[in-house]
């Protein structure tokens, strides 16, 4: 009888303890594809420089800078790719004797491989890169976020310096690397 | 004589549990679910300088699970990645009770929570008894630029744990 009580608790014990498993499965997929969006804020409106004449006869010509451009992008790249943001005169040319250069400072409340300024860029008809290393990152929209541009106009050459009033584009574009 | 018999009964009742558990105890997604697989549109991003905004979510009886079993379960859910990146975010949830078999029941009832489902099991739902059709519906969150631009496969295992 002792056996028979042993042998049933054995066996009860047996089945007290077993899980029965089963699987099945089911496969998911994601694509995240390419992104590369690019603007000016607060908008794509023009600026002006206006030189004014130097208080005193011999002086120098100051140089004009304007920091009111941001530049907001988004990007996403396949892995170990990078992008870059290049800049070139395009709807006309600088005028004669003057310089015209951008400076894209430190990124601020952007998020990712932002990538890094190239520092001070003379503009001129062929693209230059501004800045370089770009991953996936994103900046934010509007003003105070990315990339602030600072411009300056400079005379670069007196003998070539001509009065009047010219008018220019400088187009952004970002280019893979 | 009596302990002969005894011994017969005994066998017989631990046959009869092994071979009904053995028949009955099964989980499976019915075809046309085995597989979700979606491309996160760029136009969601409307303007330069911002993230994606948005969660990918499936239908919500995406897949619907059949349940056969005479004991009480537990439903529960990994995923095994091929190729994941830790920044996307898989979860689960059942959106239904399916239909039951006489008495019966599971729990939570209704439209469950999302699960965030990683390397381990999370549990997510139990019952007692079978049920075919259990809906099922997926989201993946964490959609962002900064995660690189490839397509991501992971597989989602279920597991059926019958207990008694």
């Amino acid at each position: 009888m002792m056996k028979l009580l042993l042998f049933a608790r054995i066996l009860i014990l047996l089945i007290l303890s077993e899980q029965i498993n089963a699987q099945s499965t089911v496969s998911v997929g994601i694509t995240l594809n390419s992104v590369a969006l690019l603007k000016l804020s607060p908008n794509s409106n023009s600026i002006s420089f206006s030189f004014s004449t130097p208080s005193t006869a011999g002086g120098a010509i100051t140089t004009l800078t304007n920091t009111s451009k941001w530049l907001n992008f988004s990007s996403a790249v396949a892995p170990s790719a990078s992008r870059r943001i290049t800049a070139q005169i395009s709807g006309g040319t600088v005028p004669s004797g003057l310089q015209l250069t951008v400076l894209a400072g430190t990124a601020v409340t952007s998020t990712g491989t932002v990538g890094s300024s190239s520092g001070t860029v003379t503009l001129s008809t062929s693209s230059n890169t501004i800045i370089n290393n770009i991953g996936g990152a994103y900046t934010g929209s509007g003003s105070n976020t990315g990339y602030n541009l600072t411009y300056s106009l400079s005379v670069s050459n007196y003998q070539l310096l001509r009065s009047g009033t010219s008018s220019f584009s400088v187009t952004y574009t970002m280019v893979d690397n | 004589m009596l302990k002969n018999l005894s011994y017969y009964l005994i066998f017989t009742l631990f046959f009869f549990v092994f071979q009904q558990k053995g028949i009955t105890q099964s989980i499976a997604i019915q075809s046309g679910g085995t597989s979700w697989s979606v491309t996160v549109p760029a136009s969601n991003i409307t303007t330069a300088g911002l993230d994606y905004s948005i969660n990918m979510t499936s239908a919500t009886n995406q897949s619907l699970m059949n349940i056969s079993t005479l004991l009480t379960y537990e439903v529960r859910a990994k995923k095994q990645d091929t190729l994941w990146d830790s920044r996307l975010e898989l979860y689960v949830r059942k959106t239904g009770d399916g239909t039951p078999v006489l008495l019966a029941t599971i729990s939570p009832s209704g439209v469950g929570s999302y699960n965030l489902l990683g390397s381990s099991d999370v549990t997510l739902f139990s019952g007692l008894l079978g049920r075919t059709g259990v809906p099922l519906q997926y989201e993946i969150r964490g959609i962002s630029v900064v995660v690189p631009v490839r397509t991501y496969s992971t597989t989602i295992v279920y597991t059926f744990v019958g207990l008694l």
